[in-house]
């Protein structure tokens, strides 16, 4: 039986039995507003929606949905960016945004355990009460699940290697709406967060079984499985931080000395952010954004120096030490403020480990909308690949300044996710077009040049899986094991 | 169908003939699996079966693909093989082809600046390391040897004695290149897509890292035959060039220069076995202490087994030192380098210092015999070339008791409970283990803790001779540890998944199993990539499995 065969009314009555009825929701005008978000990914309402509560709603869902054939998309995040959590063929989007517990703490081991609906911000007002954080991207949003942010691999703001995988063992409904535990919570125990204390487990295995699930799940955009629950690796916040800034008048001049930063591995977060995106984050308000961009170095790599419990006086010394003898071999100067901007340092330092709280979302502040394209490199080729984006925007008459750089250092910097951005005006029709001509053309040639697209998000799953040979056969062939009736999400990764 | 004149002949035809034998002679040295009880009791039960039909020797991915592809078409078994030093790399009945990747030996590239190496099967971890080491970067080494393949150990295990840093296997693989078990290639990481480099692990979309392997172990060859992997480089400010004099017996000092690396070894003196409780959770305490600041490269905590074992030159001077009472417990190994500075390796040691004292441990110092015998002799092998030999030295041969991966206070326990029913048992109406090597046998301790202590690994060992009721003692043992674990619900009952263990242990966990099946009948439809790995293909009646698994 098809989705088609179902009238609404049926749809939702159904549902009404697996969830209370005001969290069923099916009236035009709330699905319109799952029907898309930031990104330029086309429009697509889903027929109904469930607001989960439990791990059980969403297991009682996905069977409903496989007795009759209806597609399911998961979503945890109440804005998306990428596209992943709009329902490419209709039917049921399982929202759970509700799913706000935070389910345990364990300090001495390093971990938190939540699940989906929780959001950067909430996670680390709790964790900060014992001296403690999440390992965060950038500025996340708001509104961005903390496990959402993990399974798209949103790169982390520290380029130390041991957090660099941060997911530990997770909660699973599968396609089939059957219940996996992966790693240690696989250990029989009445709930995730009950393992510790059911069974001999701090849940600190992170593989098996049989699969390293904690690799296969992420990155396949919910359609190999809805994580109702993960433990991650948290880290302390330090007792001492001071955020170093060195400037460069091009891209090029930043290579060498980042790989030496990296290498000697000083400091705990770092990144390099050109002035058009610096700017909207420094700005105190999206009219002033042009005119800090002018003030700023064109790049600028960002530092911050950290030091804990043990001797951190010394700590910071041994760093700054090393800092300077990279600066003299480089001839940079480091700095501990941006001239011209009032407490940048400031800023930066009180942000690292928070959510975006500043209005609209530092990367939309710019003309209300914009576009990205990230991938992965080894930092020398960073410079080839900008020229390769300027190159296509200025062919389209985009203003190169305008144009967004991110480039964050993964693993002590054996590779750096490269991000470039294009705001827009959403209301300007052309100018959309425009960046979404850009998008397609520059993603197409920077996949072609080596550029790794390693989140397929959208049109680039064609675009990068037509060129990998067999991969995407692989793929499709798990999905057909997990997922036989073809229910979660999708359209997704070419499925 | 099965292996025959014809599909050797087709075999020759690929490689040549130099390259493809059925000569007896060759074909026997391929069955000569040695230590490891479950490898003693294969080469009891399978006999002369153990013998391959044929060895080849491929000197590409598209010849190992055309073995493949001809391993289908006449459907008999094969198993890839790296140097051949693990059980599951053996044939476990006749007709089986043996893939030896020795022409495929090539380090393809050595990547200084962005810290990878891609390497086809037949690089040892001591060829990639010393290469490695001159260009300032290094990788860890297994205890079985650096002489093993690098690819292999990546690809299905991985527990080394410098993994404080670097975590096991899994955590080393970068990109790979696998010839699946139906003849396809898929290559998994930045190496899938032309022209971006092999310098990175997961994606395009799935991390197939997570096929690739599961859990401690991966699949031993079960899901066809990797040709390539791109692995992790580590940073490495030691020597270029690796200080030995003479032979490995390095006697007084570890050799490195003090600016660059330096060696610890820190007490909780005590009085083995009763204390042994208070001296493995004071370890844990320092390593949580240590994880939190970050400090060292190498931190792990050695039972006497361990001590003994790796520090012997003989046999008679292992047990001249048993005798001697050299290593009265168990020590922690702390080794910290100059990563950033000599600036910072003064202070992580200053921060060290402060650490024992507040757990109260004692550093050994440089005259003590312990220190003389491991410093001197052992602890930069567990850097450089791992040496399974020694560890086989009591026995000629060596048996995991207990083995879990959990928090390291998981750990502790495990090492402890363990400990606890090795010696319940020798002193049981069966006395098993009486004739192995005691008491080395029940003083397990290993404390592995991986990445800065956010999880850790563990093993206890024991030493049988190499013999099958010997073997099977052994296998008893580990059998009853493993049935506690699974009493006292233990996540080391995830860590036993191999091979016909997935049936029994399997419904615990959401019929992983059954999951497995799907996986291994889809990408081997015909069961040729090494039958057994990497579950059983024939499938139980979920009600039969039930009962396996004590009504779980
Ligand atoms: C005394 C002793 C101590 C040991 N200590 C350790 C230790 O500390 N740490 C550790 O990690 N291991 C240890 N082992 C286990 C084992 O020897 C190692 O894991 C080692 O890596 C095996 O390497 P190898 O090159 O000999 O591989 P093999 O034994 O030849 O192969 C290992 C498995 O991988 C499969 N395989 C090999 N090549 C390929 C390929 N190209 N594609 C797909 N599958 C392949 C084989 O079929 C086999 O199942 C120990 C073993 C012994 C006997």
């Amino acid at each position: 039986m098809g989705a088609g065969e179902f009238s609404t009314e049926t749809f939702v009555k159904d549902l009404s039995t697996i969830a209370d009825a005001e969290r069923v929701l099916s009236d035009p005008e709330t699905l319109k507003t799952y029907a898309h978000d930031t990104s330029l990914a086309p429009s697509r309402r889903p027929d109904a929606v469930v607001k989960v509560r439990s791990t059980l709603e969403v297991q009682k869902v996905v069977k409903y949905a496989n007795e009759h054939g209806i597609p399911v998309t998961p979503r945890s995040s109440a804005t998306g960016f990428y596209g992943a959590g709009i329902p490419q063929e209709g039917g049921i989007v399982i929202d759970m945004t509700l799913m706000k517990r935070i389910l345990r703490l364990d300090t001495r081991n390093k971990w938190v355990l939540v699940e989906p609906g929780v959001t950067y911000g909430e996670l680390q007002k709790e964790l900060a009460k014992h001296g403690m954080r999440a390992v965060n991207p950038l500025l996340p949003h708001k509104d961005k699940s903390v496990i959402t942010s993990l399974l798209e691999r949103e790169p982390r703001l520290t380029p130390k290697h041991h957090l660099d995988e941060t997911i530990m063992t997770m909660e699973v409904v599968l396609p089939t709406g059957e219940l996996f535990r992966t790693g240690a919570m696989a250990i029989p125990a009445s709930a995730p967060e009950k393992v510790p204390d059911e069974a001999h487990s701090d849940l600190c295995n992170s593989m098996g079984p049989g699969i390293d699930w904690y690799r296969l799940i992420p990155g396949s955009l919910g359609t190999y499985g809805i994580v109702t629950a993960m433990n991650m690796k948290i880290a302390f916040i330090p007792t001492k931080q001071k955020v170093i800034f060195f400037g460069f008048k091009n891209l090029e001049d930043s290579i060498e000395a980042f790989y030496k930063i990296e290498r000697k591995q000083i400091g705990d977060e770092c990144f390099l952010l050109n002035s058009s995106y610096l700017a909207s984050i420094l700005a105190s308000a999206p009219d002033d954004i042009d005119h800090m961009r002018s003030i700023l170095p064109p790049y600028v790599l960002i530092l911050n120096v950290t030091a804990g419990e043990w001797l951190p006086e010394e700590k910071m010394d041994y760093q700054m030490e090393a800092l300077e003898d990279i600066s003299r071999t480089y001839l940079l100067k480091p700095m501990e403020s941006l001239p011209g901007v009032q407490e940048a340092e400031k800023v930066i330092a009180d942000r690292l480990y928070q959510p975006w709280d500043n209005g609209a979302y530092w990367k939309f502040r710019a003309k209300g909308a914009s576009q990205e394209i990230f991938f992965l490199t080894t930092l020398k080729r960073s410079p080839e690949f900008l020229n390769i984006v300027k190159t296509v925007a200025q062919a389209h008459d985009y203003p190169v300044s305008h144009i967004g750089l991110y480039l964050q250092p993964k693993q002590w910097g054996r590779a750096f996710q490269m991000e470039v951005s294009f705001p827009y005006n959403p209301e300007d029709m052309l100018e959309r077009q425009q960046v979404e001509n850009i998008y397609m053309q520059a993603s197409q040639e920077l996949i072609n040049k080596g550029a790794f697209f390693y989140r397929v998000y959208g049109p680039w799953a064609d675009m990068v899986y037509s060129r990998t040979g067999n991969l995407h056969d692989i793929i499709k062939k798990i999905k057909h094991i997990l997922d036989p009736n073809m229910i979660l999400n999708p359209g997704k990764l070419g499925f | 169908m099965a292996f025959s004149d014809i599909a050797y002949r087709a075999l020759q035809d690929v490689l040549g003939e130099e390259n493809a034998t059925n000569d007896p002679v060759v074909c026997q040295a391929y069955s000569r699996v040695q230590w490891l009880p479950p490898g003693v009791l294969q080469r009891e039960r399978c006999g002369l079966d153990m013998r391959p039909a044929c060895v080849v020797m491929p000197g590409s991915t598209e010849e190992v693909q055309r073995i493949v592809k001809i391993a289908n078409r006449y459907k008999f078994p094969f198993i890839p093989r790296g140097s051949g030093f693990t059980f599951t790399a053996f044939p476990t009945m006749a007709g089986t082809l043996v893939i030896d990747p020795k022409r495929m030996n090539r380090i393809v590239e050595l990547n200084e600046q962005d810290m990878y190496a891609v390497i086809e099967p037949y690089v040892s971890f001591v060829g990639l390391q010393s290469e490695a080491m001159k260009v300032g970067l290094t990788i860890p080494t297994p205890l079985a040897g650096a002489h093993v393949s690098c690819l292999a150990n990546y690809a299905w295990h991985g527990a080394y004695g410098n993994s404080w840093l670097t975590g096991i296997g899994a955590q080393n693989l970068l990109g790979f290149e696998l010839v699946l078990p139906t003849g396809d290639i898929v290559r998994s990481g930045s190496m899938a897509c032309p022209e971006a480099g092999d310098f990175w692990n997961d994606g395009p979309g799935p991390d197939l890292r997570g096929f690739l392997r599961g859990g401690l172990f991966g699949h031993a060859g079960g899901m066809g035959v990797v040709t390539k992997i791109s692995c992790k480089l580590w940073q490495w400010p030691g020597p270029a060039v690796w200080p030995t004099k003479g032979n490995a017996k390095m006697k007084t000092s570890s050799g490195f220069p003090e600016d660059q690396f330096r060696w610890y070894m820190i007490k909780f003196p005590c009085k083995y076995p009763e204390q042994e409780e208070m001296e493995l959770k004071k370890s844990a305490e320092l390593f949580y202490e240590m994880g939190k600041a970050e400090i060292a490269a190498v931190a792990t905590h050695l039972a006497k087994q361990f001590l003994y074992t790796y520090s012997s030159q003989t046999k008679q001077d292992l047990f001249d030192n048993m005798e001697k009472d050299v290593f009265p417990c168990g020590f922690v190994v702390v080794g910290l380098q100059a990563s950033t500075s000599l600036r910072q390796l003064e202070y992580e040691e200053k921060v060290l210092k402060e650490m024992v004292a507040k757990v109260g441990g004692i550093f050994v110092k440089e005259d003590e015999p312990a220190y003389q015998t491991w410093i001197g002799r052992a602890a930069n092998e567990w850097l450089r070339f791992g040496n399974a030999q020694r560890l086989a030295r009591p026995s000629d041969n060596f048996s995991i008791g207990a083995s879990n991966v959990d928090s390291i206070d998981m750990i502790v326990y495990d090492i402890l409970e363990g400990n606890k029913i090795e010696r319940e048992l020798l002193a049981g109406p069966k006395h098993l283990g009486k004739d192995f090597v005691q008491p080395l046998s029940v003083h397990g301790g290993w404390i592995s803790p991986q990445e800065y202590g956010y999880w850790c690994l563990m093993t206890t060992d024991v030493f049988p001779e190499q013999a099958p009721d010997q073997a099977r003692e052994a296998i008893e043992i580990i059998g009853n540890i493993a049935r506690q674990q699974i009493k006292n619900k233990s996540s080391a009952t995830i860590v036993h998944l191999l091979g016909p263990a997935y049936d029994t242990l399997g419904p615990m966990f959401g019929n992983i199993h059954l999951i497995m099946k799907k996986f291994k009948n889809e990408f081997d439809p015909h069961n040729l990539s090494n039958p057994g790995y990497a579950t059983r293909p024939d499938v139980l009646s979920p009600e039969e499995l039930q009962k396996m698994a004590g009504g779980h």
